[in-house]
């Protein structure tokens, strides 16, 4: 076990080294120019080479990688220009908001599209089925962006239930940053007003990411349970006498996660695409807001940076994944072993 | 008698009628004996038996009247049947890996039984399931106890099927094909454990093979089934020894070829038994019987008296020489 996580720990190492390259020169084929940007529409060409220089974007390209690649084996992410500070300050400050947002999103995400699947897996094809397909359906089918524009004018504008924009009221004061969760930090600051203000902000963001996924969630998820009631088992626990809630939450349940997991893993990497969407629209300072930020200016090394930071969310996962598989079926542990 | 099954016929739902797959067919079962139902597949045989138990597929209909213990059966509440599931009539399956739910040890499987009915919690049921393996001649019970399905031999996921099914002491024992996912020997030796187990606890079984040679070693009485109704049902001794009707015949003949040469088996009756929705009219045998005239194609045989048997056919075998001597 521990010899097939090491191997794919270094699988994943691998991707990410892959994908650092590529964004690498994908970046640079862009025809853009970040130090003209950078030095504005009436800078001189002095000026801008200047800042080429600085950056070292006037040197040769092949130099210019041989020198990223170098910097990323130390764990030097390289320098944001529109920032000017260094990407891992401005992950270390952006990217806690994000995590918090898709924690949350995939904690309500699972318990939704779970809860909704065993709601509907009960009579496959009865009125409750039918009803719910409906309305997932209509959630996923709405794009994202006017998803979380129709929420906003709702919940903000017309009801004023839910704030937008940003992660805390802007008339208080935040609680001292400790682990730059915010639900986190303004329970240890001990102010329930903090976490209410920290969870209203987050309500609507999260609902328009969790909406999105609903639908294939709760349908991959329910063709799993229904797939597994018809095995043979079933027909053997039903024969020795079991009510159908044994039969549903001890048989059938945990035969269907593994199935629901690998369902889970690739929502997971569709919510990591989503979150760049759902921030520019919720104004949330999180590194998928950074990110479009930075695409605006062609700010390189922030791009990349972000391209290994979620693709190593996305190994991560994976990896999670590949240890609960076999907790959750005897039968994956002695083909892996 | 233990089990009265009356004019059971269960079909189908479908868009323009309902598909037949047993067509009123009627049995008893005494008390103590095994009575064994066989036929091909399609005959509706593995339907029969866990309709008893109400096993049936719920897209199906049925109708007509199971007794059992003096208690109608047949289209009770589901609620209701499952109290009586596993604690008076227990069943074992033909795909022992299958009918085994792969992610839970086979103990906690046995032991569940006995929960189901509140008959023992916790260690204790866990307890119990061990020595039921025991009893089901499991070397190592505690061993296998807390092995996964997969981990165990198709043998002994039988005999810890057969712990299952008996652990909450049934008195009815419904086993369907529980030899065929087995080889030859392993099939003797599940035979003989089940002839000892109905001994030791007085059981009666139901077995649905289409394996003469299982017919042959076990039943007390048989009931062959052809295309969803009772071709011919009576003593085993006396069908074996003189069988009617012709589809017994060819069963029986094409067990002694396949015994003698195992490939050629089933040779001896020509054509295939017919699909669900597609039975001929008359008997339904009639297509691949040598004896069938006229009124086979058009008039169902009534079951009627023929000494110690009743059988559905119009020409028996033997009772027109001369006719048989012409087809």
């Amino acid at each position: 076990m521990v010899n097939f996580l090491l191997k794919r720990f270094a699988w994943g190492i691998l991707v990410l080294l892959l994908v650092a390259v590529i964004t690498f020169f994908l970046s640079r084929v862009v025809p853009a120019d970040p130090a003209a940007f950078l030095a504005g529409q009436n800078a001189s060409e002095a000026t801008v080479q200047k800042i080429r220089a600085e950056y070292g974007l006037d040197r040769p390209l092949t130099e210019q990688f041989v020198s990223y690649m170098v910097g990323l084996s130390k764990g030097d992410l390289g320098q944001s220009i529109r920032t000017r500070r260094s990407v891992s300050t401005d992950l270390a400050q952006y990217l806690p908001a994000t995590l918090e947002l898709l924690l949350v999103s995939f904690t309500i995400y699972l318990i939704a599209s779970f809860s909704l699947a065993v709601t509907a897996a009960r009579h496959p094809g009865g009125f409750v089925d039918g009803a719910i397909r409906l309305l997932t359906m209509v959630g996923t089918g709405i794009p994202v962006f006017w998803l979380g524009m129709a929420l906003q004018f709702m919940f903000f504008y017309k009801l004023h239930w839910l704030p937008i924009g940003a992660r805390f009221p802007i008339r208080e004061t935040a609680p001292p940053v400790v682990t730059g969760f915010l639900i986190i930090d303004s329970m240890l600051a001990g102010s329930p007003s903090a976490l209410l203000g920290t969870l209203k902000h987050l309500a609507l963001p999260a609902l328009t990411i969790v909406i999105n996924l609903l639908a294939v969630g709760t349908r991959l998820s329910r063709a799993a349970l229904i797939q597994e009631q018809s095995r043979l088992y079933v027909r053997t626990a039903r024969g020795k006498g079991l009510g159908p809630r044994v039969i549903l939450y001890k048989h059938v349940l945990r035969n269907a996660l593994s199935p629901i997991l690998t369902a889970t893993t690739m929502q997971f990497g569709y919510m990591i695409s989503w979150v760049i969407l759902v921030e520019v629209i919720f104004d949330w300072p999180g590194i998928g807001l950074y990110a479009y930020q930075s695409f605006q200016v062609f700010d390189y090394s922030p791009v990349i940076a972000l391209a290994i930071v979620s693709t190593a969310g996305f190994v991560l996962i994976n990896l999670l994944m590949d240890i609960l598989y076999p907790i959750i079926d005897p039968r994956v542990q002695s083909v892996g072993s | 008698m233990i089990l009265s099954v009356r004019d059971l016929s269960i079909g189908f739902r479908r868009i323009g009628g309902d598909l037949p797959a047993v067509d009123k067919i009627s049995f008893d079962v005494r008390e103590g004996e095994t009575f064994v139902i066989i036929g091909e597949s399609g005959s509706g045989k593995s339907l029969t038996g866990m309709s008893i138990a109400g096993l049936q597929p719920a897209t199906s209909v049925t109708s007509g009247s199971i007794r059992f213990k003096e208690r109608e059966l047949l289209n009770r509440p589901d609620a209701e049947l499952r109290r009586m599931r596993g604690r008076e009539i227990g069943l074992i399956y033909q795909d022992p890996l299958g009918s085994l739910n792969p992610v839970w040890p086979v103990g906690d499987q046995i032991a569940e039984a006995l929960r189901a009915h509140g008959l023992a919690s916790g260690a204790a049921a866990a307890r119990r399931a061990v020595e039921m393996l025991d009893r089901v001649r499991i070397p190592d019970p505690a061993r296998v106890a807390t092995a996964y399905p997969h981990e165990i031999s198709g043998g002994m996921r039988q005999r810890a099927m057969i712990a299952m099914a008996l652990i909450a002491g049934p008195s009815l024992l419904i086993a369907d094909e529980p030899t065929t996912a087995l080889d030859v020997t392993i099939k003797a030796q599940m035979l003989e454990l089940l002839a000892e187990l109905q001994r030791e606890m007085a059981l009666t079984i139901i077995l649905i093979t289409h394996d003469m040679g299982v017919v042959a070693e076990v039943a007390d009485r048989i009931l062959v089934m052809y295309a969803g109704r009772v071709a011919e049902i009576g003593d085993a001794d006396a069908i074996m020894r003189t069988p009617s009707h012709p589809y017994t015949a060819a069963l029986m003949t094409s067990a002694m070829i396949s015994e003698a040469e195992p490939k050629q088996q089933l040779n001896a009756i020509v054509g295939v038994a017919p699909g669900l929705g597609s039975f001929p009219d008359g008997c339904h045998f009639h297509p691949r019987c040598p004896l069938a005239q006229d009124d086979c194609r058009s008039f169902v045989p009534p079951l009627r008296r023929l000494g110690d048997v009743a059988l559905a056919c119009h020409h028996p075998v033997g009772s027109d020489t001369a006719l048989m001597a012409e087809a």
